[in-house]
């Protein structure tokens, strides 16, 4: 039992990640003034389907914050309330505690400070407290209420502010609901919905509420099948202050609003008569059945208009999934249809997958060397499986595939409250957000780009008073944008702040003993010392940045990644960075190299050139025993791949060369030169170049230890088991320093 | 070639030296050298013929290299090296059996020189040796028909691949 709550609380925080999201979405859109009234029921929708979902698990706090929240949200779709920039924040504001509370229910957070809920609650009080100038309860009827949108039950009960002046005439709702077979299949009663209905009504009012129960459909008791529903009932109920609305009736029937016809009639004397249709009309949950002969009086609707909007609230409560609540059904009529599949399976999918590439491989092969393949028909049947498997591998990488919208928008309340903390006022404008890349690289992205965008908003963007005198707006703004480009993803930052002052970077870095005094740099180099550990100008640390952990750690991150990070920055202008990555980190594009017998992959990404070297001509010995290469007057350290990593020497030619280059006349030899992240090279020396392919990464580490100079290790078509290079480590252990970049600058400069 | 059928209600899945009074376990005999050894079959994941693996680099004398077995990159353990014996030379019959700790997951392959069968082995009957004699990959001995077979320890084989190198710098 324990279990099956622990994974029903689970999906419920993994709705939560799905709404919070959707309600900064759109809250986004609001401010923006792109909002139409669709945006503000999804908003609205959002804070209550939390709600609900924080109700029935018992988060107290949170129910009681997504409460008043929801309240003074309803302010705002009931036109009540303009959505003007400072109810915009306070709306920001009161999402960050409710996210942080999301995060607290689920243990993944700290605890959050009632002094901080309080002085939330209180803003959005003072919203709600705007809209209390209008009658709360007399809103049903007069609110023009969109088509397609259900009202979602809101109980202003236990809320201190001012009571409507002007009620409503008192009046009584007539609730009709026919409960279907499934309602009981599910352990369901309609004694519930009875008693759910009795307690709106205030104490000892109870007996205001007239019950007759519909026996007419029921068949005699003979031929009564035991386990079909034939009962209907008919409910009145005086509504209005004290009493009840429209609203907390449908709540009642809220989890039942599919397996039960429901109709709610007002039965008003006072109001016109073209109330009463709109409301038949657009009572989407009621259906023709329900209006029985003895109630058809009370009913001033023409029949086919009600049969008309019959047809459509079926369709509706067909695809309206079971135990939603019908507050959600106008959008998951407008969502794609989707499932939740642990990542797991997509894991094994993809082995299974590349699998059957290489079983593939290996029958081709076969078929080859039995020479079948002069067979055309054998050939086609061959050619269609290639296709289909290539096409299955690329629709389970796409499977794994999710736009960078989750991140991006993570990042707007990074930049929210960076510029909080540093007294500025700060924009951030996403761009292609849709951009897909693989949910690996999403996971891992959060936590460089947080740094580098906090960075922005403490060094990048400047005060407003410094940027007002430098003729710009108060107001700064950072654009995050992603977008594909030539099989990588590339996410720029650009800040419309100072640029990097590359003279304080320099001052810094030689007083933090980076490069030494009377170094000559170039200004990207200059800007590059701000990836360097321990670099830091902030002259105090501040809440934000400053600890002088922050460029290198993203560096490294994004290079754990596969990918590079790149500056360019104005003076007076702003700054760029630039992040370009791998759209998976499963699949690599490696170039197949031999070396003694073994082929191994080097990373296509750091190899920078192949070339033939003469033995005699362009190698040198240096005194310390290790050899150069000279490309184009450049000297590179070799690496004897052979040696470093300890490969059997036996095996040299045995088989023919059926690759692009190999070491053919005595005295040449190929080399290629590889180039880590920080622009360090080396030259490796190899037997030859096989090809260039697409391989997936593999983990030795789970049944062996970490290699030194290997990253990981692929299979290739044939089945075989290939190691990849790790250029850096290799690069590292050659030239037996790990800080090349400065002192090869200084070399050249030199030279 | 799976030994995956030939389940049985044993409690040791690895052949480490807490060995129950009283029951009886199917154990695998197998070759390496000219001498017999034996481990726990419900341990064994599959046996495969010998293929040329991948070699690792900086790995110690006793790792043979890495092959596919379905997507997943496996070890192979030359035995004959790691318990230093001698390795039969061109031996057609050699073979590596898969084995599969029950409780890291960890998997690795093992290079025999050849099968010989399944045997049950009442457990009482293992005479324990002691480790001070320097056989930390052996957790018994036990004799069947005239012949003394050793019971290897494969939790000391995984160990050691996976990383505890002051072990494998002293036997590679």
């Amino acid at each position: 039992m324990g279990d099956v709550m622990d994974d029903i609380l689970k999906i419920f925080f993994e709705e939560c990640d799905e709404l919070l999201p959707e309600l900064e979405r759109g809250l986004g859109e609001i401010s923006e003034d792109e909002s139409s009234q669709e945006t503000i029921n999804a908003i609205f929708r959002a804070v209550h389907s939390i709600k609900g979902g924080a109700a029935s698990f018992g988060l107290d706090r949170l129910v009681r914050f997504a409460h008043v929240y929801e309240s003074a949200l309803d302010g705002l779709r009931s036109g009540q309330v303009e959505p003007d920039p400072a109810i915009i924040k306070t709306f920001y504001l009161a999402m960050d505690v409710l996210s942080d509370l999301v995060a607290e229910a689920k243990h993944t957070g700290d605890a959050v400070e009632d002094s901080r809920i309080e002085e939330n609650v209180q803003k959005l009080e003072a919203i709600i407290g705007r809209e209390g100038d209008a009658p709360a309860t007399a809103e049903v009827g007069e609110t023009p209420v969109p088509e397609d949108f259900t009202p979602v039950a809101v109980d202003f009960g236990g809320f201190d502010f001012d009571e409507p002046a002007a009620e409503p005439p008192a009046s009584m709702l007539t609730v009709k609901f026919r409960p279907h077979s499934e309602l009981y299949v599910r352990g369901d009663d309609a004694r519930n919905l009875l008693l759910g209905l009795k307690e709106l009504l205030p104490e000892g009012g109870a007996e205001a509420m007239q019950v007759v129960c519909e026996t007419q459909t029921l068949p005699s008791l003979v031929e009564l099948p035991v386990d079909e529903a034939h009962l209907g009932w008919t409910v009145r109920l005086p509504e209005g202050p004290g009493g009840t609305t429209e609203d907390d009736v449908q709540a009642v029937f809220d989890w039942v609003g599919d397996v039960c016809d429901l109709e709610i009639v007002r039965d008003d004397a006072v109001e016109p008569a073209t109330a009463d249709e709109n409301h038949a009309v657009e009572d989407e949950a009621a259906p023709q059945e329900a209006v029985s002969a003895d109630v058809s009086d009370s009913l001033p609707v023409p029949q086919d208009e009600a049969s008309s909007g019959v047809v459509e609230a079926d369709a509706q409560a067909a695809s309206r999934p079971a135990a939603a609540p019908p507050a959600k059904a106008g959008r998951k009529r407008e969502q794609n249809a989707s499932i939740r599949v642990d990542i797991g399976r997509i894991g094994m999918l993809m082995d299974m997958v590349g699998e059957m590439v290489i079983g593939q491989a290996s029958l081709e092969s076969a078929l080859t060397r039995e020479g079948a393949l002069h067979d055309q028909e054998l050939v086609k049947r061959l050619a269609v499986i290639k296709t289909l498997t290539r096409d299955i591998q690329e629709a389970v990488m796409a499977i794994r595939a999710q736009p960078v919208r989750h991140v991006f928008q993570r990042m707007q309340r990074v930049v929210r409250e960076a510029s909080a903390l540093a007294g500025k006022d700060v924009a951030l404008v996403l761009e292609g957000e849709e951009t897909e890349v693989d949910r690996t690289l999403i996971e891992n992205l959060t936590d460089p780009l947080t740094h580098m965008l906090r960075n922005a908003v403490d060094h990048g963007i400047e005060s407003p008073e410094v940027r007002q005198a430098a003729g710009k707006p108060a107001q700064g703004t950072i654009l995050l944008s992603a977008r594909h480009r030539s099989g990588r993803i590339l996410i720029e930052i650009r800040d419309d702040g100072g640029g990097i002052n590359s003279k304080r970077v320099l001052q810094t870095a030689i007083k933090r003993g980076i490069v030494p005094p009377g170094v000559s740099l170039g200004e990207n180099e200059i800007n590059e010392l701000i990836f360097a550990p321990g670099f830091s100008t902030a002259e105090t640390v501040s809440d934000l940045s400053g600890r002088g952990v922050g460029m290198d750690v993203v560096k490294q991150a994004i290079q754990n990644l596969g990918g590079r990070v790149t500056i360019k920055s104005r003076p007076g202008r702003g700054t760029l960075f630039t992040l370009s990555l791998p759209l998976t980190l499963a699949v690599l594009d490696g170039m197949l190299i031999e070396c003694r017998g073994s082929t191994m992959v080097v990373p296509v990404s750091s190899v920078v050139e192949l070339v033939t070297v003469k033995m005699g001509e362009d190698v040198y010995t240096i005194p310390d025993g290790s050899h150069v290469v000279s490309v184009r007057g450049r000297c590179i350290p070799l690496i004897y791949l052979g040696d470093e990593l300890t490969l059997p020497k036996d095996m040299i030619g045995e088989e023919e060369p059926h690759h692009m280059g190999r070491a053919g006349e005595d005295g040449q030899m190929i080399v290629l030169v590889v180039e880590n992240e920080a622009g360090a090279r080396a030259a490796l020396v190899v037997d030859g170049v096989r090809d260039q392919a697409q391989v997936v990464i593999k983990s030795i580490e789970k049944n062996y230890r970490q290699i030194k100079g290997v990253s990981a290790a692929t299979i290739l078509g044939d089945g075989s088991v290939s190691l990849i290079l790790d250029v850096s480590t290799l690069i590292v252990s050659a030239t037996k320093r790990i800080d090349t970049r400065a002192l090869e600058a200084i070399a050249e400069r030199a030279a | 070639m799976s030994l995956n059928e030939n389940k049985q209600t044993g409690r040791q899945m690895n052949g480490d030296t807490a060995i129950p009074a009283g029951g009886r376990e199917q154990m695998i005999i197998f070759t390496v050298g000219d001498q017999r050894y034996c481990i726990p079959i419900l341990s064994i994941k599959e046996i495969r013929e010998f293929e040329d693996p991948t070699y690792l680099p900086h790995c110690p004398a006793y790792v043979e290299g890495a092959i596919n077995i379905r997507g997943n990159i496996v070890t192979v353990v030359n035995l004959a090296n790691y318990l230093g014996t001698k390795l039969e030379a061109d031996n057609e019959r050699r073979v590596v059996i898969i084995i599969e700790d029950g409780v890291s997951r960890a998997t690795c392959g093992l290079l025999v020189d050849s099968v010989i069968g399944i045997t049950e082995i009442v457990l009482d009957e293992i005479q324990p040796i002691s480790v001070d004699g320097g056989a930390a990959e052996l957790s018994g001995l036990v004799s069947i028909d005239e012949r003394v077979i050793r019971i290897l320890r494969l939790d000391t084989v995984l160990a050691r691949l996976l990383g505890d190198d002051a072990i494998s710098a002293a036997v590679g």
